[in-house]
Parts: structure tokens; sequence; C-alpha cells
């Protein structure tokens, strides 16, 4: 699928299952994490999307402009303002071709903050999918992972590491905070908690932004009156990227309960009544 | 010769059977000399392809400026195209390269057809050439010549991760034998991938063929000697450029010289 100013835009629709009496079912958007295409990492979206869509929800997985399929963009926004418009414009093409009117926005990393980003101005998110958001890192990041992982150990040992690196790391503190955290993180959550937007914030064990939740987000949202939209998963023994596939698949099992619950949807046909997943073949030229 | 002046787009597609289609990208020559051959570009598996993808995007639009026609495609349960990802195998995939071949004539109107191929991308393009005798050139980007030793590369980069990066693998678990940089390799692939031996091929795979390595993969001294004796027209070249299938994504890392080298040798036989 081409769309966006230009048809600048490449993406792939996997299109829903028919269901039975889900008439409003939101669309659902993957975004990109830093420069990987749009199936994600270890191709995370792909499944998903067809997991979602066998469940009835219509799943975009799209490239940003410059990375994967997508033409560079010559105009003369920020990255940011230019990935927010870019999704707004793969809502409203979900919207055309599928009918969708709400919408849930799903990214890893980078494509967590440009979900948060978008959900903030469009009133037509009905929920944010943030798999390690990215964030400010904490000193006590470096301490926890010197202290409790052996690869920090064997890095240096092996010399894939300098002591002087390491050591650095543990000293570090931020000099400017206030630029490490331009926006108020925590209000900013709250803010689409009470417009109704459902909140599912997914760490890896080993993540930096790990640390950021436990000591910064966690004594904000714990007990909060909108506490109840917020969904915090944590995937034990995980890195960034999710490299093992038991991982992965625990998130997957995450994203699509998640999913499910805000849309309200029955539990899943069994496998072998599944249709398989249907995706449009693009027109010729 | 037709000289082509209009810009034209890529365009998405899928192919082959509707119960398990392969997504593609099909680029139109954009300008340039046009040329009697068409370009089915091979990607290589797993974390690979996903660390490949940007310099295969740059590898297409480089050889449609210069008048070919370029299909790139994902294998059977790899990345867009249908398939669950458990369900890769090599014979299947050997087959897939096969239906890319025809839906680039389809598309380009071009009978000729060049393959170019990454890694195990080239090792699966090598074979189904070899078996189909109608591949007019090809091209051997850092093979993947004995899958034996690709499994045992595949297994050492998993056991460094293990080893190095900030992970804990599940109780009882080791994680090496049964996946590679988080995509999983079940006995069925690994029984296709030890098949692999681009050494004992029955007939030469093509008439023209480039071997560009940066990384002086296993037994590719062995594999030039033996093209060097059965293919007309044989090169071998080593460029010292990075390992773009080991790189990690962020650093968005394109080997131009790498990619101008296979660009120029391309146009240079289907002049």
């Amino acid at each position: 699928m081409r769309f966006g100013e230009g048809r600048a835009l490449i993406g792939v629709l996997a299109e829903p299952a028919p269901v039975w009496g889900d008439d409003e079912l939101p669309g659902v958007i993957f975004l990109n994490g830093g420069l990987v295409h749009r199936v994600g990492t270890s191709r995370l979206h792909v499944t998903l999307a067809r997991r979602l869509a066998a469940r009835g929800l219509p799943a975009l997985r799209f490239d940003l402009s410059g990375i994967g399929d997508s033409e560079p963009s010559a105009d003369a926004l920020s990255p940011a303002r230019r990935w927010t418009a870019e999704t707004r414009r793969a809502m409203d093409f979900l919207e055309a071709e599928a009918g969708a009117t709400r919408f849930l926005l799903i990214g890893h990393c980078s494509g967590a903050a440009v979900s948060y980003q978008t959900a903030a101005e469009d009133a037509r998110v009905a929920g944010i999918g943030l798999l390690n958001p990215p964030g400010p890192v904490l000193p006590r990041h470096f301490l926890r992972t010197f202290a409790s992982h052996p690869s920090s150990w064997r890095r240096l040992f092996a010399r894939r590491a300098r002591l002087g690196d390491q050591l650095g790391r543990l000293l570090w503190r931020p000099r400017t905070p206030a630029r490490e955290a331009p926006h108020d993180a925590l209000g900013g959550l709250r803010a689409l908690a009470e417009r109704g937007i459902g909140l599912l914030l997914v760490y890896s064990e080993w993540d930096p932004g790990y640390d950021y939740y436990q000591h910064v987000l966690r004594r904000g949202v714990e007990g909060a009156a909108w506490s109840g939209r917020v969904r915090i998963e944590v995937v034990p023994g995980a890195d960034h990227v999710l490299s093992l596939v038991s991982h992965q698949k625990r998130v997957v099992g995450i994203v699509e309960d998640w999913a499910a619950r805000i849309c309200g949807l029955r539990e899943p046909e069994p496998a072998s009544k599944r249709p398989l997943p249907a995706e449009p073949v693009a027109e010729a030229p | 010769m037709d000289v082509i002046t209009a810009r034209r787009e890529r365009v998405p597609i899928y192919f082959g059977s509707a119960e398990s289609a392969l997504f593609g990208c099909y680029h139109p020559p954009s300008t340039g000399t046009a040329r009697d051959c068409a370009v089915v570009l091979c990607h290589p598996f797993g974390q690979e392809y996903i660390r490949a993808h940007r310099s295969f995007l740059q590898l297409a639009k480089r050889l449609t400026g210069r008048g070919f026609p370029v299909l790139r495609f994902d294998f059977f349960a790899c990345g867009d195209s249908a398939g669950e990802t458990e369900e890769g195998r090599v014979e299947r995939w050997a087959d897939d390269v096969g239906t890319a071949i025809e839906e680039a004539r389809s598309r380009s109107g071009r009978e000729r057809i060049c393959l170019v191929g990454l890694r195990l991308g080239a090792a699966l393009a090598a074979t189904a050439a070899a078996a189909r005798g109608d591949v007019d050139s090809l091209v051997l980007w850092d093979p993947v010549v004995r899958g034996v030793d690709y499994l045992a590369e595949l297994e050492s980069l998993q056991a460094e991760l293990l080893r190095f990066e900030y992970v804990n693998p599940p109780e009882g678990q080791t994680g090496v034998a049964e996946e590679a940089l988080g995509f999983p390799l079940t006995p069925e692939l690994r029984r296709g991938l030890r098949g692999i031996d681009l050494l004992s091929l029955g007939r030469a795979p093509a008439r023209r063929v480039l071997v560009v390595e940066s990384g002086r993969p296993a037994g590719v001294e062995q594999l030039a000697g033996r093209l060097a004796r059965t293919v007309p027209h044989f090169e071998h070249r080593h460029l010292p450029e990075r390992k773009v299938w080991l790189a990690e994504p962020f650093r968005g890392i394109v080997p131009h010289p790498l990619i101008e080298a296979v660009v120029a040798w391309t146009a240079q036989v289907h002049s």
C-alpha cells in the first residue's frame, strides 16, 4: 500500500477477519523502532498484525519517511514533527481503507515515542502500546546492570569494553536533567489516561527505561485515580530488542491480550479454525 | 536500446500462490539505458535480512538508475511474506527464487535474469540457478558456501549474544541451538541448512558469475576455484567493506563501494 503526500509512504495492511457483533473495532498501526523497517524487531510487527487481524482488527505496519521502503521527505520539519504527521496520515488511510475511526498505536523504542506524541495530538487514538519506550538513562541503570548482570564483567575481561569507559558510566550524572527530559513524562501519561486512552508500557528487565519507570514513573502511577487505564508489564531477562524468541512470544501475548481487553474482543478461535492472514495485493503499475 | 526518462515509482506487490504469497517490491527502471535483463535480489536470513534491508534498497535504486528493472522479495515465512517465522524451510526458499524469477519476467517483459544474493540468499540463488539452468548472470555477495559452516557461525553469534548482551534465557534453555539472533532455528530448518553445499552443485549456475566478498567467508576460495574452471565469465573480488549483515540497524550502514562494484559488473555484462 502506498499513501501519504506524494504516495511516498509504503505499508502492508493485514485485513481483519470478519467477526460477529463488533461493529466499531479500532485500527492498529505499528511504528518503526529506530531504523528497523516495518516488519519490526525479529518480525514482531508481522506476527502481531496478523494475530490482531485474525481477531477482527485491521492492522497496518508502515515505514515512516526515510526508513525502510518509504521515500525520504524533503520537508523542513523535524523528524519528530514529521513522523507524528505521517502517523496521522496512516490513520486517515486506515479510516478510508478499513473504516476505522479509533486507533491503537504500537511502537518499540523510538516508535513508542511517536505513538505517545501522536496520541497527545490526535483525538482518534484510543490506546498506545509502548514497548521499551525511550527515556532519560538514570545513573542507577548502570549500577544495577553492573551489580547484577555478568555481561558487564565478561565484556571487561574479554576486552570488549574498556575499564575507564565502564567506570565512567558508573560515575556518570546527567549534566542537564531538564534537557534529558524535555517534557513531563508522568504528566503526559496522566493527561492521556484522563482522556480515556488505554496505556500499555512493556519494559524489558535490562532496558534502561525499566529503571526510569521504577524510580521516576512508578510512584506517580501507582494509586493514581487514572492508573486503571495503565497496564505495566516487565519481561524478565529480556534485552532492549527482545533478542530471544521466548521473550518475543511473551510480548506478543501481552500486546494481544491488552488490545483484546481494550476492544472488548472475545476469546480467539482455535488456531485450526483461524482464517489465513489476508493481506492485500498492491495494484500493478 | 531505449532511453527511459520518466521517473517511475517502486511498487509493493504480493505474488505467487494465494495461500502462501510472497511480498516483493518491484522497481521499474528509472533512467539510463534500458537493459534486456531483469535483476532479482535475494535477501539473507533472519537478523541478517533486517540488517541488510537498507543496503538492498540502495542496491535496487542504483540498478534501476542504470536501466535495470529490479525485484526485491521476501522469502516465505520471512519479512512481509506469508507464513509464521517457524515455517521457514530451505527447500521452499529455493522454490521461491524460481517464483520470483517468473514474477520479474512477467512484470518487466525481460526474459534474461540476473540474480544477486547476499549470504544465505546467495546460496539459495546459486542453488536455484544451477537447478534451473536459465539464469543469465549471478552475483554472490559474501555467499554461504556450506550450510554446516553457516550453522556453526550462527551458533557462535548466538553464544556471543548470550555471553555479552544484557539478556537471560529462561531457566533450562541454552538458546544456542534453537535460535539465532531473534529467529527460530527449527530442526527442519537446520536439516535443510546442513544440506547446502555450493561446492557440490551439479553444473555451473550461470554463464557469468561474480563473487564479491568483504569477509572471506568460509569455503569461498574453493568455490571461486571451482567457478573459475566451470563458468565462462567469472570474476572474484575482495572489497574490505563493513559487513552489513553484522551491523546493528540503527547504524544505517550501507557499503557503497561494494554496491557500486555489483552495479558496475552487472551493467558491464549486460551492456
